[in-house]
């Protein structure tokens, strides 16, 4: 439903530099799926989701809706795109304008696709809004009158107005509070079984989340995927330095945190990530790989190593790594 | 379809005391009148506004402001019959000053308008594209904003000859640059905002975008500097008054009064000093309530 | 038993607002030993970042009121204190490191620079130039920072964000503080990059024997830091407990709600459940337990009086009857009234 084919998008900044955001990405969501995309800052991920919507030109590559490629889309191909794949942001105190009330903040969509207008449009709005719960007095309310919670799911309901096929979420949950986050969570995870075709990117950094909501995971490291696979094998058996490094610095909410997941040995990465900008060569994470080769992790950018079933890794020695 | 529901949250808080609607109005209006310049420079504005409505009506010499002349009462002090004393034809200097107030404010309102016109529609082109078509209108903004406004009003109005209505030609095109700038710089910023990207990923097309989200949030910038505008452009007119560019004698206006009572200083003071504490007023009530307006619409930027 | 480096008691918090006065904080007891580490955790609007910046006059006072109770720091009383008395003690014997560096560290000075500067002020002006400029490099070094005559010279925006947050907590430990207060110290930070952070933490903690306030929202984080936990709610605490038994035995019915609606890394969860209703009103606070329009278990005597702590075991106490009455709950709102 969403291929994402060798995409690269890079960034030519006024010094004459690149910023090599993605760096050749290839992914694929089969319709229905739920796929976690990890990273952190400078992994790209975000801008993936923005490109799937066409909102970031690509520099080369394919990106794929349900088949039809967005990258280099004609304005009648992107206009297509609009009612065919959506995409709810991180801030919601942000992705809401702060002059336009909430009703007509959620109609937008509908505005702009569908013959809908008057009451008709009225109706269709209080429908969406009241299947997030958000009650009829919310309709025209501003959004400073509304805590965080209710802007994100005021967001969800814009963009579940044109029934989407794809859905991309970036970050939905990560500038809410834990209870709030639990019930935006509960919700994602009950609309996942009442749209079953509906397929999902779930884009975050939060390892426990994207465990709740995904079933497959991709780890992405300064814009490339280092390991892919079913959520449950990538969290229990990572085979990349990296995926081990982030499982390993995730906190878990538990007494004692030295006794991680089951076999996860402990690997605390030294040294910053380095910038987009200067990515360094052959395999991106080897300046601070625990277990990098110099000839070998400096020089080749690794190919995906298959090492269990639909899991692959990008690492010279992923299949020689324990499984530990 | 049916759907997953999320439960309604709770009630939010009880009731709040005063309805929504209006609350957000009623607290800039409570902030606003914190302050005292604030509320003093809103007095003296409406103050100005209910002379320049009502001066004509309750003028005692009517006559006076159109070019009668009675040389018996010329250059008579304040008095209960003149409160603001005669110039040398014998007009009465309050009747003056209370006709003055309506082309004063004519010449505000025009001036500011029309550079508002012409200078919020190039600021959102500007800030809105990119390219050459932005570089030269900021180009060309920089061009004009270099010039001295005050000489560049002088020589436009060099050019098409003295008059009230060629000052307030001129002043327009002095003043609508500071406009552009503003937008501009509003638009930029708000281009990044994260709703516009929302509203660009549900198919909202770049005018759109303007027009529905881009301008209403420029809006509280342009009000402020409008009202502080106004101050600035009634000053301007004055200048060009005092210059003699501006309205000619024996038109009303404040500025060519003071030109005609300066050569009557000291001695019969009351000739320039009338008209220009009239404009020191009213500019400075503009001024405070620009003021406090910014202070109540965007306090970030005090 | 030694003294509390830090002790608390009754202390009552508002902010006087165009609605009336907001009681973001409603009545707190604390003590702090030498050389804890306490987590300090609760969701947004808890008053965690309040009560602190409280405790050492960091409010500015309109709006912020302190209605009453004490904060003691070493046995000497802070409520009430001038400005130039409080002003003396932060930096000196309390210092602060918050969440965002980038902010808190001027972009036209070089970091060296401010480190001295700081060095020097928290010193009141005895320590000379050169010798701060040693103490700087070794509080560099202390800190882990990789090349610490170069991070010296840098300007603050050729650091990253795990490095800036570095040279704060060099410069809030520089003077030796007895308290360490970090608010939100990783939240800005890459989840590789915070473990970073917290490993140095933990080792200053131990290393220089300080005593610590780590506020957070979130508690896996607190948890590698931290020994003990205490919980907010609302403008109250609702639960203090050593970190194993936070996590093993909570025991207050938010503290239990916050542990449920938590997704875990390692172990499948099958459903997430979430508290039901949302923060009171602070502007019209609720008499007694401001968690009961929330509780599934509370009952009339929740909301009649406030809630005393309960003593659950050495170290634990729980802000909820369910526990004072020694009993259980039978259904919603029923009470036991015996054990």
């Amino acid at each position: 439903m969403l291929e994402l084919d060798d995409l690269r998008i890079h960034f030519p900044l006024a010094s004459g530099e690149v910023v090599k955001a993605v760096d050749g990405v290839t992914l694929s969501l089969a319709p229905g799926e739920t796929v976690g995309l990890v990273g952190e800052s400078g992994s790209g991920k975000s801008t993936i989701g923005k490109a799937a919507l066409g909102l970031i030109p690509a520099t080369s590559g394919a990106i794929r809706v349900g088949g039809e490629d967005v990258v280099g889309a004609s304005a009648a191909t992107l206009r297509r795109l609009r009612s065919r794949a959506q995409i709810i942001f991180q801030d919601p105190h942000a992705s809401l304008n702060p002059r336009m009330t909430i009703s007509r903040s959620v109609a937008e969509g509908l505005i702009l696709n569908t013959p809908l207008r008057g009451k008709a449009l009225r109706e269709r709005v209080a429908e969406l809004l009241a299947r997030v719960g958000l009650p009829e007095q919310f309709l025209n309310r501003f959004p400073h009158e509304l805590s965080g919670g209710q802007k994100q799911r005021a967001c969800i309901a814009r963009a579940l107005a044109l029934d989407p096929e794809v859905l991309v979420l970036d970050e939905p949950t990560s500038a809410l509070d834990v209870s709030v986050q639990a019930q935006i969570l509960t919700f994602l995870k009950e609309l996942q079984a009442a749209r079953p075709s509906m397929t999902s990117l779930f884009i975050s950094h939060n390892l426990a989340v994207v465990r709740f909501l995904c079933q497959r995971v991709a780890v992405m490291y300064l814009g490339r995927i280092v390991e892919e696979g079913p959520v449950a094998e990538v969290f229990e058996n990572p085979r990349h330095p990296y995926t081990r490094a982030l499982l390993a610095a995730a906190p878990a909410p538990e007494a004692n945190p030295r006794a991680k997941g089951p076999r996860v040995d402990y690997v605390e990465l030294t040294g910053d990530i380095p910038s987009p900008v200067n990515t360094p060569s052959g395999c991106a994470f080897h300046t601070r790989c625990p277990v990098a080769r110099k000839g070998i992790c400096d020089v080749d950018r690794p190919a995906d190593l298959e090492v269990g079933p639909r899991h692959r890794a990008a690492c010279h020695f992923a299949r020689d790594l324990e499984a530990a | 379809m049916s759907d997953a529901a999320l439960p309604a949250p709770a009630a939010q808080a009880p009731a709040p005391r005063r309805p929504m609607r209006f609350r957000e109005t009623r607290r800039m209006a409570a902030t606003y009148s914190r302050s005292i310049s604030a509320m003093l420079g809103l007095a003296l504005v409406v103050l100005f506004l209910a002379t320049a409505a009502f001066g004509p009506l309750v003028a005692p010499f009517p006559e006076d402001a159109t070019g009668a002349v009675n040389f018996e009462a010329k250059l008579l002090p304040p008095s209960a019959e003149h409160l603001f004393g005669t110039d040398q034809v014998g007009n009465d200097i309050f009747s003056r000053v209370l006709f003055g107030a309506r082309t004063t404010l004519q010449i505000g309102l025009t001036v500011t308008g029309i550079a508002i016109l012409i200078g919020v529609p190039l600021g959102l082109i500007a800030g809105m594209t990119g390219g050459w078509v932005a570089e030269t209108i900021m180009r060309v903004t920089d061009i004009f904003l270099s010039i001295p406004g005050l000489i560049l009003a002088i020589a436009i109005v060099g050019a098409l000859g003295p008059g009230i209505l060629n000052a307030m030609v001129a002043l327009s095109l002095v003043w609508w640059p500071g406009y552009v700038r503003l937008v501009q710089a509003k638009t930029l910023s708000l281009r990044n905002e994260v709703y516009v990207d929302a509203a660009r990923a549900l198919g909202a097309g770049p005018l759109r975008i303007l027009f529905v989200h881009v301008l209403p949030n420029c809006l509280s910038p342009i009000v402020v500097k409008a009202s502080m505008d106004m101050g600035m452009a009634i000053l301007g007119a004055a200048s060009l008054g005092f210059l003699g560019l501006g309205a000619q004698p024996p038109f009303p206006e404040w500025g060519a009064m003071i030109a005609q009572g300066r050569s009557y200083l000291p001695d019969w003071w009351w000739c320039a000093f009338f008209p220009g504490l009239a404009i020191y007023l009213t500019v400075l009530g503009f001024n405070l309530m620009g003021d406090g307006l910014r202070d109540v619409l965007d306090p970030r930027q005090r | 038993m030694t003294d509390p480096l830090l002790s608390i008691r009754g202390l009552e918090l508002a902010f006087d607002t165009f609605d009336g006065p907001y009681h973001a904080i409603g009545g707190v007891d604390l003590d702090l030993q030498p050389g804890e580490a306490l987590g300090l955790v609760g969701e947004t609007g808890c008053g965690k970042s309040v009560l602190t910046r409280a405790a050492f006059g960091l409010l500015p006072s309109p709006p912020a009121r302190i209605v009453a109770g004490s904060v003691k720091l070493g046995g000497r009383e802070l409520v009430g204190l001038p400005e130039r008395d409080l002003r003396s003690i932060r930096g000196a014997e309390v210092a602060m490191i918050f969440q965002d560096p980038m902010t808190y560290l001027n972009p036209v000075f070089r970091v060296g620079t401010q480190l001295v500067d700081a060095i020097r002020a928290q010193s009141k002006g005895r320590i000379r130039k050169a010798e701060a400029k040693d103490i700087a490099l070794a509080m560099l070094e202390k800190v882990h920072l990789p090349n610490p005559e170069r991070q010296f010279r840098a300007y603050p925006h050729e650091l990253s964000g795990g490095m800036r947050q570095r040279v704060l907590i060099a410069m809030a430990l520089a003077a030796k503080p007895r308290l360490l207060i970090a608010d939100e110290p990783t939240t800005a930070l890459d989840v590789t990059i915070q473990a970073q952070i917290l490993r140095l933490m933990g080792e200053l903690v131990e290393d220089m024997g300080l005593t610590m306030i780590m506020i957070s929202h979130d508690l896996g984080v607190v948890a590698q830091v931290c020994s003990r936990v205490a919980v907010m709610y609302a403008g109250q605490i609702v639960e203090d407990a050593p970190v194993e038994r936070i996590f093993d035995a909570p025991s207050h019915p938010y503290t239990k709600g916050l542990l449920k609606a938590l997704p875990h890394p390692f172990k499948p969860v099958e459903s997430l459940a979430s508290i039901p209703g949302s923060l009171p009103d602070l502007l019209h606070p609720p008499t007694g337990c401001r968690f009961a329009a929330r509780c599934p278990h509370a009952g009339p005597a929740c909301t009649s009086g406030p809630v005393p702590f309960a003593d659950l075991a050495p170290g634990h106490r729980a802000a909820c009857r369910l526990h004072l009455e020694g009993g259980v709950l039978g259904g919603t709102g029923a009470f036991a009234e015996t054990a």
